[in-house]
């Protein structure tokens, strides 16, 4: 029985001798169906036809007319191309069952031709399975030959259940990213699960749609903000910190870009990250089970790949949100060679003005500033030379700038201070990154395969300050802080046989981390303190990894790792085994994933916690030295997956993970609250720090179901993250400032034609608030009036209350003059309840009662984003 | 309409335990705990100090000094080996040395200061530091006062930061002191600058500097050998043309090891914080200081 007719849009065919591949892709185009096909065979035809109508059957047969080519219908949006069969022929006889035959294939992004790695291709009458390589190229052998039922599955694309023949020729298989709605069919077919089809526990594959759907909280669909609905993973407050994965600290994350490490992947003081969304192709993050591949790292790995360019046509898409207008720009450059171009920048100091000229009745000017932007810029070109090489260059820019000349009494009355400042501060801050990678891949045979990388990456920030409280007191100081990172990585894949891969690869970093300061603080004419310090600090790390992918059987995988690692201050070689287990207990019902692995981070992030004119919006990482030990980690965590029914897939995972020598602030009470500090000195600043060890233990549970036009994401995660410093001996383990027992989040999408609406919902334990016990009054040696103080024996001995949110996002596609459109209205807090996020706590009233300080109220937010 | 009612009443239950399991009230209330506290300063150069101890108050009663102080506790001070026993003063809370000697405490004494009340037990320990005298001092008025921001707070978590520009004399005090021959590095110095007039702005001081806590190795050191420290504090004005108001100024030298420092350095955030304790089982302070003071009156008529 055939399938339902694909519909299509208007078809106008005339072709003369033009090349198949091209009028397929016309007809794919206009009517939305995916078509399965052997390169050779496609590129050994041409294709002559005249056709002007609406039907996609009769457009495909006139196409297909005149060349040895017939077409195989799967279902309405799916078609296999196969040779025309003679007679007697018997090339696509079936049930021959010599074990000697293969398939072979390479699966691109149907929009894009841009290859896809970690596919996964699975073999219904085998019960077993292959993941794509890096170039998107997969063979499974040893198959009796004959047709074979396949489904191949990507996260963010349409599975493909398809029938491919054992043959040499690869097919190209062209995979569609999941669109809910096209021309009013509703796919339903959908893998639900962003989970990996690796067979580690915790991998989150993370695909644009994914973060399209997801409601952002500042108005711009964006990866951290997708993470964070994520189990495991939030987002610490705080102007410079960052992403909490499963309570590790902000430090101990590894954030990749096309295999360079980005230092401060954020923009807009940690409300958005420097990533943009639409940018990338592949997006992995490994929370605490990872890679032997990934080091230096104790808590996650972000994996993120940038496309490389449309390789069929150019795509422009162009948008505005909120905060910033951004663009993006693919083309294929020539039949081998593509690029993508993104930019992007906030636009609110064009809208309230950088500088305001001012004048007062006396005539004297000024020139108050209110400059703040963000911008990035992105770009990528790959090349493919032949089909064993393959090259790609990565450019990324990112930087904020901070420029303000403000009076002291700043308020939203404009009226009230905008005027010549004799009293004022001006700040004048950048900071951003600058990466550039260089990546050739070399397929060496079908079963090697090199990829060499080397990177360059630096972070830099730079905070200037000028005060004047008085008009006799001026602070003038300047700070800056550098990183910077030469890599070089050599990764193989080795394809020993269906049982084993086995990967492997060597990676040297050279890193130089320097700082300066100069603070002049003058207090009065006459006193004065200057203070200018440097600091230059260089190191090399090396590391070697091998690790197989067993496939012990048609359920088991086991992947053990080991990588050995050398940090030039240290004197020893650090091991850092891994092993990860995958048993499929049903294909169906059951998976069970099992990890277990230790990890070595020899740098980490530290920030003064003394000054207030330097360290304030960057931080400074600090090598391992002699004084300064590398933190160790250990995690296990054991996960089952479930998917009972197509469109529902259940997980749960539970993990320990365990840190030695992190460093944690001597004084949990201090703030920056003092003008200049101890100094930049490594020595100043480890003295603030006192090594400890932190634990993290939980259960985490997604529930994903996506049915008809519905779509509903559920987390719960129990879990808890615990640190204890080695000062005192006696010390306790205490909560973490953002261990949260309890946390619950939830989006329902419901797609209509042109239409999404999402309900979110975040509820959570509150966080940890340091609570007193009693009050006191202490007089002090010099006969002063007695003061009262809170007693607080414990720190984050209470909490506040719980948080509860909700958010909706109403999001409408459109076409207006030739453009395609998408227009997003996100409004953060629907129900403006005012969760408590601060409790502060007053000694010296009558009655000692904690005011709160609340969250934002209900906040609208727009997004309007064009496609050409 | 029975059956559709019990339904919605069953969903209602059902998402009010789904919530209370996903956001369960883990709110730690407050405990009132018995907090000891005790304080006391052994200087070097002095009798033997008074040492106060009392009970933290709960935070849901109105303050009441007296009824918190306590009398009934055991205390011991043990002072290079001699063991001198405390006893209450009559006043609430107050403990006096119960011994016939009045001898001055010597520098670099060792003490360890031992207290029981009830089934708290609290115990502090460290050294007296030698004496310090300040040598001289100098204060520099400025002709006219200047303008000048007033404002609490730099935390500018809101944009109504209510700042007030105001006027004010910013006083320059200039110490001279010398080190003690031993020029151990562990040593403290604390300055204070407290004028006698009513004034308080935490900016206006982040700026000026009318105290400092630091190490007296770091301190500036002239070619004499002596240390010189200058500070700052502003005497408020109303306007531009106001005359320079006359007032005392006390001056305050403390020299100390780490553990008074520390306290010292923690003690201006009451609401964010309590002060550093040295001592082990209670809050508060017991430590060796030394300490000079000087109070003159500043006027700018010559």
């Amino acid at each position: 029985m055939r399938p339902d007719t694909a519909r299509a849009q208007s078809i106008q065919i005339d072709l003369t001798r033009a090349p198949l591949r091209d009028a397929l892709d016309y007809l794919s185009l206009k009517s939305g169906v995916d078509f399965v096909y052997s390169v050779r065979l496609i590129e050994e035809n041409k294709a002559s036809c005249r056709y002007e109508g609406d039907s996609f059957d009769d457009a495909l047969r006139c196409v297909l007319a005149d060349t040895e080519v017939r077409s195989i219908a799967l279902h309405a949006k799916q078609y296999v191309l196969a040779p025309v069969v003679e007679p007697g022929n018997g090339v696509a006889a079936t049930g021959l069952t010599r074990q000697n035959g293969q398939v072979a294939g390479r699966i691109v992004d149907h929009e894009t031709g841009v290859s896809l790695a970690g596919a996964h291709i699975f073999l219904f009458s085998e019960q077993r399975g292959v993941t794509s390589l890096p170039d998107g190229s997969f063979t499974l052998a040893r198959l009796p030959r004959g047709e074979h039922r396949l489904r191949i599955s990507y996260l963010g694309y349409q599975p493909i259940d398809t029938t491919m023949t054992t043959t040499a020729r690869p097919a190209i298989v062209r995979m569609r990213p999941v669109t809910l709605e096209t021309d009013g069919l509703i796919v339903e077919d959908l893998s639900p699960s962003p989970r990996s089809n690796l067979p580690i526990p915790g991998v989150l594959a993370i695909s644009i749609q994914d973060i399209e759907a997801m409601p952002a909280f500042n108005g711009e669909n964006d990866l951290f903000n997708t993470l964070q609905w994520t189990p495991g993973v939030r987002k610490e407050g705080g102007i410079n910190n960052g992403l909490l994965v499963r309570g590790g600290s902000t430090d101990q994350n590894l954030y990749l870009l096309d295999g360079a490490p980005v230092y401060h992947p954020w923009h807009a003081f940690n409300l958005v990250s420097t990533f943009q969304s639409d940018t990338f192709k592949d997006i992995k993050l490994y929370r605490g089970s990872f890679p032997s591949q990934h080091g230096g790292r104790l808590s996650s790995v972000l994996d993120a790949r940038l496309k490389d360019g449309s390789r069929s046509k150019p795509q422009a898409r162009v948008a505005l949100s909120a905060l910033s207008g951004r663009f993006l720009f693919e083309s294929p450059l020539t039949r081998r060679s593509s690029f993508m171009i993104s930019g992007r920048r906030s636009y609110l100091d064009k809208l309230i003005g950088r500088e305001h000229p001012v004048e007062d009745r006396s005539g004297v000017r000024d020139t108050l500033r209110t400059g703040y932007y963000f911008s990035d810029f992105t770009a990528k070109l790959a090349y493919k030379p032949g089909n064993e090489h393959r090259l790609s260059l990565t450019y990324y820019s990112g930087r904020d700038v901070l420029d303000l000349r403000l009076p002291f009494d700043v308020s939203l009355d404009f009226s009230s201070w905008l005027r010549p400042a004799d009293l004022y501060f001006e700040l004048d801050h950048s900071w951003g990154n600058r990466l550039y990678s260089l990546q050739h891949t070399y397929v060496i045979s079908r079963r090697l395969l090199l990829t060499s990388t080397a990177y360059r990456t630096s972070y830099n920030a730079t905070e200037g300050a000028l005060i004047r409280p008085t008009s006799s007191a001026i602070v003038d100081s300047y700070y800056h802080v550098r990183v910077r990172d030469f890599g070089l990585k050599l990764d193989g894949d080795f394809f020993a046989n269906d049982a084993h891969h086995l990967q492997f690869g060597v990676q040297g970093i050279e890193h130089a981390f320097d700082s300066q300061i100069y603070a002049r603080v003058q207090r009065t004419p006459t006193t004065i303190d200057t203070t200018a310090d440097t600091s230059d600090l260089h190191a090399t790390e090396v590391a070697a990894y091998l690790e197989d992918t067993w496939r012990a059987g048609q359920r088991l995988t086991f992947r053990p790792g080991i990588r050995l690692s050398r940090f030039s201050s240290r004197p020893r070689v650090y091991v850092s085994p891994q092993i990860n287990v995958e048993y499929i207990a049903d294909p169906r019902w059951l998976t069970v994933r099992a990890a277990a692995g230790q990890q070595v981070q020899f740098i980490q992030r530290l920030r003064d916690r003394y000054s207030l004119v330097y360290d304030l919006v960057s931080s400074r990482w600090i090598p391992t030295s002699q004084s300064v030990r590398p933190s160790t980690g250990f995690q296990t965590s054991i996960e089952g997956e479930s998917r009972p029914f197509p469109w529902l897939t259940l997980a749960a995972e539970t993990y320990i993970r365990h840190a030695d020598r992190v460093l944690i602030p001597s004084d949990a009470f201090q703030t920056k609250d003092e003008l200049i500090g101890p100094g930049i000195g490594l020595g100043s600043l480890l003295a603030q720090y006192t090594s400890g060890e932190s634990r993290g233990y939980g259960m985490e549970y997604t529930a994903q179901l996506r049915r008809g036009p519905w779509l509903l994401w559920l987390n719960y995660a129990g879990s808890r993250a615990l640190i204890r410093p080695s000062e005192p001996e006696n010390a306790a383990f205490r909560p973490t400032d953002y261990d949260a027992p309890r946390l619950f989040r939830s989006t329902l999408t419901r797609f209509f034609s042109t239409w999404n609406i999402t309900l979110s919902t975040t509820a959570r334990s509150g966080y940890p608030l340091t609570v007193p016990v009693a009050r006191y009054s202490l007089a002090g040696p010099t006969g002063e009036l007695p003061t009262l103080y809170l007693s607080r024996p414990e720190v984050n001995n209470g909490r506040l209350p719980p948080y509860v949110r909700f958010d909706l996002t109403i999001s409408n596609r459109f076409t207006l003059i030739g453009a395609q459109w998408r227009a997003q209205l996100h409004v953060v807090n629907l129900t403006n309840r005012r969760n408590v996020i601060d409790r502060v706590y007053d000694p010296a009233q009558p009655v000692v009662k904690p005011r709160d300080l609340r969250g934002l109220p209900i906040l609208p937010l727009f997004e309007l984003e064009m496609e050409l | 309409m029975r059956t559709r009612r019990s339904f919605t009443r069953s969903l209602r239950g059902l998402a009010l335990a789904i919530l209370s399991l996903a956001a369960g009230c883990d709110t730690v209330a407050p405990i009132d705990e018995q907090v000891l506290v005790i304080e006391g300063y052994l200087q070097t150069g002095r009798a033997l100090p008074p040492i106060t101890v009392q009970r933290g108050q709960p935070l849901s009663a109105p303050l009441d000094n007296d009824a918190y102080a306590i009398s009934d506790a055991d205390l011991t001070l043990d002072l290079d080996g001699r063991r001198i026993p405390y006893a209450p003063t009559g006043t609430p809370g107050q403990y006096a040395p119960v011994t016939d000697e009045n001898v001055p405490v010597a520098a670099y004494a060792r003490f360890r200061l031992e207290a029981t009340w009830r089934d708290l037990a609290a115990s502090a320990a460290g050294a007296t530091p030698p004496g310090i005298r300040l040598d001289s001092l100098s204060i520099h008025i400025p002709d006219t006062p200047v303008d000048a921001i007033l404002i609490d707070s730099l935390r500018l978590d809101t944009l109504g930061v209510g700042a007030q520009k105001g006027f004010l004399y910013p006083v320059e005090v200039s110490l001279w002191w010398r080190p003690d021959a031993t020029a151990d590095s562990a040593y403290w110095i604390e300055t204070q600058l407290r004028p006698r007039i009513a004034f308080s702005s935490t900016v206006i001081d982040f700026f000026l500097q009318p105290n400092e806590i630091r190490l007296e190795e770091e301190m500036t050191r002239l070619a004499d050998g002596a240390h010189r420290w200058t500070g700052v504090y502003g005497i408020p004005v109303d306007s531009l043309t106001t005359p320079f108001p006359p007032h005392a100024l006390t001056v305050y030298l403390v020299r100390s090891y780490e553990d008074y420092a520390r306290f010292a350095a923690t003690r201006d955030a009451p609401q964010r914080r309590e002060p550093a304790s040295n001592l082990q089982g209670a809050s508060g302070i017991f430590a060796g200081i030394s300490i000079d003071s000087l109070t003159v009156t500043v006027d700018a008529t010559p």
